[in-house]
Parts: C-alpha cells; sequence; structure tokens
C-alpha cells in the first residue's frame, strides 16, 4: 500500500511549521501586549497604538523571510538534511511544505494584526473620523478601499513568496559549494533579486513603478488596482520559475 | 542487486572512491570494512542517492539511486534526527513516507531494546539515540539496509544489543545488509561477504567464510594484513 502525498507533506508542513514556533509566538505575543494596552488605556492615547501595530506589521512580513533562511539552513546545521533527503519525495514536495509554512506564517500573523487593528477602530479611533461609520460598515461604503487594500495585501503575499523563492534558490545554490556556502548564498541572493528587478522595470512592472503606485495609493484606485496585479503577477511568475529551478538543484545536484 | 561500476569520486583533493567496481548480491549481510577515508561512508551515500558519482555510475535494481529510495533503508553513522521529536514522532514520520513500515515489528523491537516512545530524542543518552536510529531503520521491510557505523561510540552492552536485533529480524534471502563499521570483531560472526576498501579501492573481498579458512585469519587479521602490504 503506498501512502499519500498529502500526508506525506502534511508530515513535512508540521515538522516544519514546529521549527518556526518561535517567530510565530513573537508576533502573537506583540499583538497580545498591543491589545492589551489600547484595550486597558485611555481613549487618547488611542492613536498612538497605531504605531506599535505598523511596526508589528512590518515585523510579521519580515519574519518569514528570516524562516526561510532559518527553515533550509537549520537542516545542514543539524544533519537533519540526511533524514530530508532520504525520504521518497521530491525537491518540489520539500521545499513546498517551507514555502506553505512561510505563507501560513504571513497569513496568520497578517491576520492577527488586522484583526486588532479593527478592534483598536472600532472600540477607540472610529469616535475621530468624520461622519462616523461604525466597523466594517466604513470599508462596507468604500468599495474601491476594499479593493485597493486587498490588491495590497496580496502584493504583499506575492512578494514575500518571491523573496522566500529567492533565498531558497541563493541557499540551494550555496550549497552546491562545500567551501563558500555562506559567501555564495549572499551573493547569490543579491543577484537574483537585482536581475529580477531590471527583468521586472524592463517590463514595466518593477520596484520603481511599485513605489511610485504606493505613493499614489489616494489617486485613481481602479487604475492602482490593475497595476498592483500585474505587477503582482510579474513577481508570482518570478517565484515560480526560481521554486522550479531550486527544486531541480535540489533533486539532481545536491550532494552531502 | 546493487551495481557500482567504475565509481570515482573526488573532494577537493582528496579521492574517496577510485574506479571503484562491485556488486553487493542480494539476500546477505555484507561487511564494508577500511580505515578513516577509505570511502565506506561516501559509497553508502552514493547508494542512499545523497550524493553522486563523478564517473561511472551506480544501479540499485537497475535505477538511479535516487529513483530506489523507498527501497532503502539508510542508518548514517551522525545523528540525524530532529531533536525535538519524540520517538512516537519520529515513528509516526517514517510510517507516513514508507508503505513498508511494520507495525509489529516497530513495536516488537521498541520493547527488545527496552526504549520508550515518550523518550525526547534530543534529551537521550548516545547510545539510546543509536538504538533509536536503528529501530526506526529496521523497522521498515526494505529489501537494502545501510548501516553506516551503527556502533560507532557505543558502549558493549548496547553495541550487543544491536547486533543481536539485526541477528534477530534478519529476512535471509529477502533483505540485503550493507554495514559499514571499524568494530570488525562484533560484526565478524554477522557477515556473509565482505569488502574491505583503501583509499576508495577494493583491497581484499569475498566470502567472509572462505576468506577465513582460505587465509585461516580472522577479518580483523586479514585486514591489518591487507593493508599492511597496501601500506608496504
Amino acid at each position: 500500500m503506498s501512502n499519500s502525498k498529502l500526508k506525506m507533506f502534511t508530515k513535512l508542513y508540521l515538522k516544519d511549521l514546529h521549527e518556526v514556533t518561535a517567530e510565530i509566538l513573537i508576533v502573537v505575543i506583540g499583538v497580545a501586549l498591543v491589545t492589551a494596552g489600547f484595550l486597558l488605556g485611555s481613549e487618547q492615547n488611542a492613536p498612538l497604538m497605531i504605531l506599535p501595530l505598523v511596526l508589528l506589521l512590518g515585523l510579521a512580513g519580515l519574519l518569514p523571510l528570516i524562516s526561510s533562511f532559518k527553515l533550509l539552513s537549520r537542516e545542514w546545521s543539524q544533519n537533519t538534511v540526511y533524514l530530508v533527503m532520504s525520504l521518497p519525495v521530491s525537491g518540489a514536495m520539500i521545499l513546498g511544505a517551507k514555502m506553505a509554512v512561510l505563507l501560513t506564517q504571513y497569513i496568520g500573523g497578517t491576520l492577527l494584526i488586522t484583526l486588532s487593528s479593527y478592534l483598536l477602530y472600532v472600540t477607540k479611533l472610529s469616535q475621530y473620523l468624520t461622519p462616523q461609520q461604525p466597523g466594517l460598515m466604513m470599508l462596507y461604503n468604500n468599495p474601491q478601499l476594499l479593493q485597493s487594500l486587498l490588491a495590497f495585501y496580496l502584493s504583499g503575499l506575492v512578494f514575500l513568496a518571491f523573496l522566500c523563492c529567492t533565498s531558497f534558490f541563493s541557499q540551494i545554490a550555496g550549497k552546491l559549494s562545500a567551501r563558500f556556502s555562506g559567501l555564495v548564498t549572499a551573493a547569490t541572493f543579491v543577484i537574483t533579486l537585482i536581475l529580477s528587478g531590471k527583468i521586472l522595470d524592463a517590463l514595466g512592472t518593477g520596484s520603481n513603478e511599485l513605489y511610485h503606485m504606493m505613493i499614489q495609493i489616494s489617486g485613481d484606485a481602479a487604475n492602482y488596482i490593475s497595476n498592483m496585479n500585474m505587477s503582482s503577477l510579474s513577481y508570482f511568475v518570478l517565484a515560480v520559475i526560481l521554486f522550479i529551478l531550486a527544486a531541480v538543484i535540489y533533486d539532481r545536484k545536491l550532494e552531502l | 542487486m546493487i551495481e557500482f561500476d567504475h565509481v570515482g569520486k573526488r573532494f577537493g583533493s582528496v579521492q574517496a572512491l577510485d574506479q571503484l567496481s562491485l556488486q553487493f548480491g542480494p539476500g546477505k549481510i555484507i561487511g564494508l570494512f577500511g580505515p578513516n577515508g577509505a570511502g565506506k561512508s561516501t559509497a553508502m551515500k552514493m547508494i542512499a542517492g545523497l550524493n553522486q558519482p563523478d564517473s561511472g555510475h551506480v544501479l540499485v535494481d537497475g535505477q538511479k539511486p535516487r529513483q530506489s529510495r523507498d527501497k532503502i533503508a539508510f542508518l548514517p553513522e551522525i545523528d540525524y534526527l530532529y531533536g525535538w521529536w519524540t520517538l512516537k514522532q519520529a515513528a509516526d514520520f517514517m510510517r507516513s513516507f514508507y508503505a513498508d513500515w511494520d507495525d509489529n515489528k516497530y513495536t516488537e523491537l521498541l520493547g527488545f531494546l527496552n526504549l520508550r516512545e515518550d523518550m525526547k530524542i534530543g534529551k537521550i543518552s548516545k547510545g539510546q539515540r543509536a538504538k533509536c536510529k536503528l529501530l526506526l531503520t529496521v523497522s521498515r521491510r526494505a529489501p537494502y539496509l545501510l548501516l553506516d557505523e551503527p556502533l560507532s561510540g557505543i558502549d558493549i552492552l548496547t553495541r550487543e544489543e544491536i547486533i543481536n536485533t539485526l541477528i534477530r529480524d534478519f529476512r535471509e534471502g529477502e533483505q540485503t545488509i550493507i554495514i559499514s563499521t571499524h568494530e570488525i570483531n562484533d560484526v565478524e560472526s554477522l557477515v556473509d561477504e565482505v569488502f574491505f576498501i583503501d583509499q576508495g579501492r577494493i583491497v581484499v573481498s569475498g566470502s567472509a567464510e572462505e576468506l577465513r579458512i582460505t587465509q585461516g585469519l580472522s577479518l580483523v587479521e586479514i585486514m591489518k594484513e591487507a593493508f599492511r602490504n597496501v601500506q608496504q
């Protein structure tokens, strides 16, 4: 009786999820502290709570990238790579499980912060808006704002996936060199990011364009969403290419 | 059958395997002996698909090793299990990947080796970790069992337990066990066939029984003799 691929993937996913427990806890504890701070604090200080939430949002976005380096490098430093590489599964499944963990980490963290922000809004901040719009009514009355926020969120998710794929690709390329693994990883990471930026700029969907779009967030929402989606699509395609390259090198070239 | 055909492998300036050609026949316990740096671990990792030849080729039942990973149960010398795992978690993990995992065998050996499922891999002694690794490897009914230095750094009582487990569990004719070790004395009675290798080449090989009879020496003495001749 053969074992199902889904079961194998789940086992790999749960194992990798355990490896990033500390990073997940950092965000959860941070959000809990900030939420408790504004729920128990005075009304006057409530607007100040936006700052730690924004900082936490940045942290929730950054930690998965750090985790992407930790997830792979730990396999080598703790010799568990001997177990992982002996498994009768492809590199795509091994890296796919790690990627799923990083996306879970990002989605879980940002949703938690969104929930906390919403709580801050309904309990303390809605009074500052004119006219007052309780809770989700503000989004309901501004469908373009909702679409822009969703497009922005998805762009963040795709950009993170792109960075994590770049991280996987760089680390696996680095492992091909026995002596200068760290150096090759760092160089590959930087070069891949620069080359990707050049490709996307040539296509008109690069980081500069993204930056201009971001500062025009209050402008033409429909145009902004369309451009954001184009940019996300380009990053998504690049992420897929880098992921496939990393998986192929893992399967065919990697040695212990 | 496992075949090495003119296999070469170099790590920097070190020639780990040098035009190595050999065949490991099915259904036997095979000893791969040699000094440090002889190329034993490189050969084992090559069969497990963890590294690849620079020249020549390795085949496991006619397939490349990386395509035969489900047929091979590999026990590396180093600790390769997650330290935060309990033995039960490690067994659950292995069970999900290998269709040849045998729960009855696992439960039986768990008691035989005096191990408990709630033991945390990172918190037990080296000897217990060696037994855990062995348990997880031999609980599979894999056609090929690769044991790289399974007795290294282990006390004599644990070594005995490991060897008794192998003897007790070996399915003659169905399974091939390849043991690489320095502790030749401990496995002398266990092996059917031996390969002495040095600097990536076969120095002496053959049936353990025949070698003992024709040379009138134990396997340890045969190895000493063979390597003395190579060094001269």
